[in-house]
């Protein structure tokens, strides 16, 4: 003990001691010497009372590998546990272990490498016409262990997210073949899923129910097929309803299917200029199934049975002879075009039909008696557990046996869908943006296995627990390993800008089967795949290439859907420091969902754009459930607005530029009919040269030669539906010192059209012609600063001039419902300012469709105001359809728009605009004076324009 | 070509100055009183002050002569006028008073009351007039229960009223507070003139005290200033702007003494602050950031840009810097490849409505925000650059670059355009970039590659024409001499354009 640590009443005086968690430390680390410890421990020292330890720490009792937590009194609620069990998302059901296949696995993976037996696939059709349930029966078929379904999907009733199913499925012949099967949501708010499904497709097989016949979105999936020039094959799905339910003699349910056909190939020559593109039973593109009773046939697999049985007949004769207006005379044993008695049936309903009925009513009918002999006579032998059974697995059990696998269905693919390597050339012309004629393209072409890697990526799934993202897609040429490095290009990649890449390392890769993945170490060209380790800088599609060796490499284009997002919604997070989770949140599903816009507006709202009510229902259930776990406020749905002029401008506009040594004179005037579609859907383009586009603008709108030739720009981007014409004459302007600032005038009018001068929202359907303009000699008063803010300037005058309105999405609704109930869907559609195009009964059918438009920010709440008013009978589908100008002046002041109360229609456009400007924080009205220069005003005066508008 | 450098002399002379001429007090009986002219004599006699500089806003420039002369009379010390300040009359332009040497300011008119750094310096506000009853009424009238928590704020140009106002009012309102101007003191300033002098909330704890924008009050003992209403006293305009963002969560009303009515203004908070979220989303998504010096006066607005610079730096942007007086559309738009516009200002001037510009101009807040990932956007807004310096109440270290290099793995999607924003692509060490060679041409002749050279070559206009080698060799001249206003040579006569 030191004396001169202490003072002379033995206090302590020295320096600080050790704290006590330090001096456990040290205490571990002398354990080692024990003898040395215990000779300077000794226990003499004086330990002071708040030193002394009465018991041992939480760590000695427990080990340093616990942690130990000591919670104050009522810091925390009851309910919650001090310490929180570890929780495990799980949103999708997912086997853990690979199920039993009656192919083998190695088989299925070496089948990957021989590209000519892949077939890739999408299954599409319109809303519950049986797409999921089919591909369940194959996989019943091939994984004898895995029963029925049961996730997420199924208790929703709907699917909303495409799945891929890899499988090897025989044809009629026993040859295997490799299917890349993507399973796609038939409601119209997903048809992104099906864009992206199709991309990574050589072919699609189109459900039709065989009672509801082509509805709304059958005839969208034609359309997009037919645009995606993808190789078109139909099943006609659910016959059994026509037997079943709808109890059709087999004549009517003959003309009821062939009716499906006709209806399909009208669609075909509607969308197509390709002639030759008709499907028919006959042609083998045409399959009929049932899968809720295991049924699938084509003419020909059914032309197989009677081979099978009778034997000796060439089945593919027979085949082609069982449909249409043939008839098979049984005395002559010959097939005639003309009916040989007055009672004598199509081939069809003889051969084909006839026997499906016999066997649904003998199993429906009278199970106990006659049902064991009509099996034994087809040579269907049952136990007698099986044969006591309830009719529908009785009968699912009998016609599987009767029919037995799905091979016409494959029958059907394998012929008419090409495969990955004969379907290259197609596939690569319409989706990349690069040449064919490097070697890159050459390679593609080939679907070269030992080519380099090109490898096209269009969604995004994101793991079981929702933290990361796989990305899926479709190798074009060369193989992808597992580890390798590879360069990932996004969608802003072009060879000039090479900014939007990024070099990162492939994780695992997995071939996808719905329910499980199978690992794999490596895809060659021609074949889907799942992709661990570079989901970071995608954000909706990609294009993955080798990292070195590949600089002509270009990306694949991004994805055009056939639908539109139009409708809005601003979220916010409830406690506003979970704003960094929400972002991640939102970044997230925003990967999640293809067509899914998700931005911050000028307002400083969050906004998530989406194609309707279901859609970005699921989107927030995404958002709230699975990526982000907050609570989120969402404000009330609304729609963007787009503005436009109805009229050429009143009089000439200009401005001057500040300096006053530029002037430049524009008119606005609505664009021709037809012509914004077309820039929108890229049927003209910008970077066309200037005798093409303008021959386009010549034949197809009437343009004269001077204004096709002197297209400037299209706004507000180079799909954007306005155009700026050059309507100068070299007589009046030097046209060269116009052309120095055409560039500035540009952006201008781009900048001008994104946010037009009403409510902030993009400009539409709106032609500027510069008429005039004067421009200063040296370069630096023409400089942009001058000439960019006067351009928008004038571009808002000019608009102003011509009578501008406000435009709205309108949606084009499709309606089934009994007759007694169409009247009340009148009802509902006319307070909804929306109104019927047609009406009509579906043929074989007591329904009734009503087709209708309705503007999409009525539409809120339509379906279920819908089924309240029809008792839950009616049914509809919604689907953005074109933009229509709302009725009224949005500039009319004299209109007092009343809080609460429901607008007259011609208030509406001003409502609009003014809740718009509300809800961006913009000033109540358009204050006009701010685009005119003074001399403008003084010509508006002088001309006596007269203007209700606030100056 | 002289003509190409300058604007056309006859159109500055008939330019209008957008100002509201009614507000100056003419008749000269006023303009002792006005002017506080006596006040004004006694501070630079009290001083020893020979050169001494008046700074007026635009608005009082009609009065600047009989000022001037009243007060040149009065000490008998050489006076200046300074006017057309740069970068908005409400800052103290010291600047303009360094070019003639002057060893004091007085500064006229509506002020920020930003600290500057160099010059002694009087504040003349004026007395706008105000009809304090009616103000007192409706006080009443917003605050019907006497035990609300206000605290009083004026435009400096009521500050004459407002002892009038406390008189009527503090007996019946215990709770409410009233602000005092009082600027903050910088090492080496003398004493600021025209503020109230010692410490008037004396009586105060230090913690209690809000000092912000030369205002100064006290809050009661365990209240924070949220809890707190704001009522100001003047017309809406950028001072109360500045307010209602800085303190965005409480409720502010204010009173209109031209109009004499009160108003709510809590509504509109909300909206403004959402619009600069959006700014800031902005502000992430830009590569080329242009640092707009928008003051020369306000106290460490070197610091500012200097960290402005680091940070973007940091962030993997570009940043240049500009100098500009009175920014407009035109002006701005001449740079086409700067994204965004970052304003070094004084708090009121900062917040700039950007919409109308090509680019959107922010706050230094928005651009730390948007560059430095420790800082998050939680509804917090300062306009005040100098809390964002180390040592301000706002500061937040910028991450250690060794931290941050598992952050850099986290790409970014921008909320404005869908795209990913480039920075997380691009490698964070600048040298990498520029320095990279490639090859131009088959006969290998190698090129920096440059994206900022490569721009200027897109460009259709690059400058001034140089015409190298077209212009023919001239020997060199005798020019003119003498100073602008008349060359020795041009003699009287040749002055055409000053009519």
């Amino acid at each position: 003990m030191e004396a001169d640590l202490y003072d002379e009443f033995g206090n302590y005086i020295g320096p600080e001691l050790d704290s006590d968690e330090d001096e456990d430390a040290d205490d571990d680390d002398d354990d080692e010497d024990q003898v040395e410890g215990d000779e300077d421990g000794g226990g003499m020292e004086v330990v002071l009372h708040e030193d002394k330890k009465y018991y041992p720490t939480a760590e000695e009792v427990y080990g340093p590998e616990v942690e130990t937590i000591v919670q104050e009194e009522d810091t925390q609620p009851l309910t919650e546990p001090i310490i929180k069990p570890v929780k495990t998302k799980q949103f999708t059901l997912m086997e853990q272990e690979l199920p039993a296949t009656v192919y083998d696995m190695e088989f299925l993976a070496d089948l990957m490498d021989s590209s000519e037996l892949i077939r890739n696939v999408t299954l599409c059709g319109h809303l519950h016409h049986g797409k999921t349930c089919f591909v369940d029966c194959l996989i019943e078929q091939t994984h004898p262990e895995i029963r029925k379904r049961d996730d997420a999907d199924v208790s929703r009733g709907v699917g909303i997210k495409s799945t891929p199913v890899t499988m090897v499925l025989p044809d009629s012949k026993g040859k295997s073949y490799l299917f890349n099967i993507m399973d796609t949501p038939g409601h119209v708010n997903f048809s992104d899923e099906v864009t992206a499904g199709m991309r990574i497709s050589d072919g699609i097989v189109l459900f039709i129910d065989a009672a509801e016949g082509v509805m709304l979105n059958t005839e969208r999936l034609i359309k997009h097929a037919v645009q995606e020039r993808l190789a078109i094959t139909i099943c006609i799905n659910k016959v059994d309803r026509l037997i079943l339910e709808l109890k059709l003699p087999p004549t009517d349910a003959y003309y009821k299917l062939r009716h499906i056909v006709d209806e399909v190939n009208g669609m075909l020559s509607t969308y197509s200029t390709d002639e030759s593109l008709v499907v028919s039973p006959l042609l083998g593109n045409v399959c009929f199934a049932s899968p809720q009773y295991s049924i699938c046939f084509t003419l020909g697999s059914f032309a197989k049975i009677y081979a099978d049985t009778y034997g000796d007949i060439n089945y593919n004769e027979f085949a082609k002879r069982l449909w249409g207006d043939i008839y098979f005379n049984p005395k002559t044993r010959k097939f005639t075009k003309k009916a040989p008695n007055s009672n004598s049936q199509r081939s069809f309903v003889e051969f084909v039909l006839e026997p499906l009925y016999k066997i649904l009513s003998q199993v429906v009918g009278d199970v106990d008696t006659s049902l064991p002999r009509v099996l034994d006579e087809l040579g269907i032998h049952l136990t007698k557990e099986e044969l006591k059974l309830n009719i529908r697995p009785l009968l699912r059990l009998v016609c599987n046996r009767f029919f037995g696998e799905f091979t016409g269905f494959v029958d059907m693919c394998v012929q008419q869908i090409p495969s990955p390597h004969s379907g290259a050339r197609a596939k690569i012309e319409h989706s990349y943006t690069g040449g064919l004629d490097s070697d890159l393209g050459e390679a593609m072409a080939e679907c070269d296995p030992d080519g380099p890697l090109m490898c096209h990526t269009t969604k995004m799934y994101s793991t079981d627990d929702g933290v990361q993202f796989h990305a899926f897609g479709r190798v074009l040429s060369g193989t992808l390993q597992a580890g390798q490095p590879v360069k990932v290009l996004g969608e802003n990649y072009t060879l000039e800008d090479e900014e939007d890449s990024q070099v990162c390392t492939v994780g695992r890769l997995w071939i996808s089967v719905a329910r499980y993945q199978i690992e794999v170490n490596r895809v060659p060209a021609g074949n889907w795949v799942l992709i661990e380790g570079c989901d970071q800088p995608i954000v909706k599609t990609a294009t993955i290439t080798e990292p070195r060796g590949t600089e002509e490499a270009q990306i694949f284009r991004p994805l055009k859907f056939n639908t539109a997002s139009v409708i809005k919604i601003a979220v916010e997070p409830v406690n506003p420091s979970e704003l960094p989770k929400m972002l991640d949140g939102l970044r997230k599903v925003n990967k999640s969902y293809p067509s899914l816009t998700t931005k911050v507006e000028e307002s400083g709202e969050h906004v998530i754009l989406g194609t309707g009510e279901l859609y970005l229902d699921c989107v927030m259930h995404d958002l709230r459930k699975m990526y982000s776990e907050i609570d989120i406020k969402v404000a009330d749905p609304v729609v963007t607005f787009c503005e436009t002029v109805v009229e050429t401008s009143s009089l000439k506009c200009f401005a001057e530029t500040p300096n006053k040594k530029n002037k430049i004179t524009m008119i606005a005037e609505p664009l021709e009919k037809g012509l914004a579609e077309d820039i929108e859907n890229e049927v003209v383009q910008i970077t066309w040269n200037r005798k093409k586009l303008g021959e386009f603008f010549q034949t197809k709108y009437d343009w004269d030669l001077l204004a096709a030739r002197s297209i400037w720009a299209f706004g507000p981007d180079t799909t954007g539906p306005n155009i700026l014409v050059d309507d100068t004459l070299p007589s009046e302007v030097d046209k060269a010192l116009l052309g120095s600032v055409k560039d500035s005038i540009v952006q201008g009018f781009q900048w001008g059209t994104r946010e037009g001068p009403l409510c902030d929202e993009p400009i539409r359907n709106v032609k500027f012609k510069i008429l005039d303009a004067v421009i200063a000699q040296e370069p630096l008063h023409r400089g942009g600063g001058q000439v960019i803010p006067t351009a928008r300037r004038v571009v808002y005058s000019a608009f102003l001039m011509a009578t501008p309105r406000l435009m709205e999405p309108y949606y084009f609704v499709e309606v089934q419902a009994p007759a007694d109930c169409v009247s009340a869907v009148y009802t509902v559609l006319a307070r909804r300012r929306g109104h019927v195009t047609q009406d009509a009964p579906i043929p074989g059918s007591p329904l009734y469709t009503i087709k209708a438009f309705i503007p999409a920010i009525d539409s809120f709440g339509f379906e279920t105001d819908l089924r309240t008013h029809t008792q839950g009978q009616a049914f509809a589908l919604s689907v953005f359809h074109h933009w229509q100008i709302v009725p009224g002046d949005p500039l009319d002041k004299s209109i007092v728009i009343r809080p609460l109360e429901p607008q007259p229609a011609p208030h509406l456009a001003r409502e609009f605009m003014i809740k718009t400007r509300r809800r961006k924080g913009l000033s109540e009205d358009v204050s006009i004076s701010k685009f005119f220069d003074d001399p403008m005003l003084l010509e508006l005066a002088k001309q006596d324009v007269v203007l209700n508008y606030p100056m | 070509m002289t003509e190409v450098f300058s604007s056309n002399c006859e159109a500055v002379l008939q330019r209008t100055v957008g100002a509201t001429a009614a507000e100056s007090g003419s008749q000269a009986g006023d303009l002792e009183e006005l002017y506080q002219i006596s006040d004004t004599c006694r501070f630079i006699q009290s001083k020893h002050f020979k050169k001494v500089a008046l700074q007026f806003p635009d608005e009082l420039l009609v009065d600047a002569v009989a000022v001037s002369a009243a007060i040149e009379k009065e000490t008998r010390v050489k006076v200046y006028i300074l006017g057309d300040t740069s970068y908005g009359s409400c800052c103290v332009d010291e600047v303009a008073a360094e070019h003639v040497g002057a060893d004091c300011i007085v500064h006229y008119g509506r002020s920020c009351l930003s600290p500057s750094r160099r010059l002694p310096l009087m504040y003349v506000f004026g007395k706008r007039p105000i009809d304090v009853q009616k103000c007192v009424d409706t006080f009443r009238e917003l605050y019907p229960d006497t035990e609300s928590h206000v605290v009083v704020l004026y435009d400096v140009t009521y500050s004459h009223a407002i002892d009038a106002f406390r008189k009527l009012l503090s007996a019946s309102y215990p709770k409410t507070v009233f602000s005092v101007l009082k600027a903050d003191h910088f090492d080496g300033q003398e004493q600021i003139h025209g503020l109230v002098a010692g410490d008037a909330n004396s009586d105060c704890m230090d913690d209690t005290v809000v000092h912000k924008f030369g205002r100064e009050f006290c809050l009661a003992e365990g209240k924070s200033v949220e809890d707190y209403s704001m009522f100001y006293v003047g017309r809406e305009g950028l001072t109360l702007a500045n307010f209602m963002m800085t303190w965005n969560r409480c409720a502010f009303c204010s009173f209109d003494p031209e109009t004499s009515t009160g108003r709510n203004e809590s509504i509109n908070i909300n909206k403004a602050l959402m619009k600069r979220y959006y700014a800031i989303e902005r502000a992430k998504d830009a590569n080329v950031v242009g640092i707009l010096v928008g003051t020369l006066g306000v106290a460490n607005y070197l610091s500012i840009i200097e960290q402005l610079k680091e940070s973007i730096r940091k962030a993997g942007k570009k940043s240049y810097m500009f100098a500009m007086g009175k920014i407009n559309v035109a002006k701005l738009a001449n740079f086409l490849e700067i994204d965004v516009y970052v304003l070094v200002a004084c708090p009121e001037n900062s917040l700039l409505d950007s919409s109308e510009f090509y680019r959107p101009v922010v706050t230094p807040f928005e651009m730390e925000v948007a560059c430095n990932k420790h800082r998050e956007w939680s509804g917090e807004y300062v306009t005040d650059f100098r809390d964002l310096l180390p040592g301000g109440s706002s500061h937040v270290d910028f991450p250690e670059p060794d931290e941050s290099a598992n952050e850099e793995d986290i790409t970014d999607v921008s909320l404005i355009t869908g795209a990913l924003r480039a920075s997380c692509l691009r490698p964070t060490d600048g040298s990498s970039g520029s320095s990279s060679l490639v090859i131009r041409n088959q006969t290998l002749t190698v090129a920096n590659t440059n994206t900022a050279a490569s721009f200027l070559a897109g460009r259709s206009w690059q400058g001034l024409e140089p015409k190298l080698g077209e212009t023919p060799v001239e020997k060199a001249l005798e020019g003119r001499r003498g100073i602008a206003i008349a060359y020795e040579e041009e003699g009287t006569d040749s002055r055409d354009c000053l009519i």
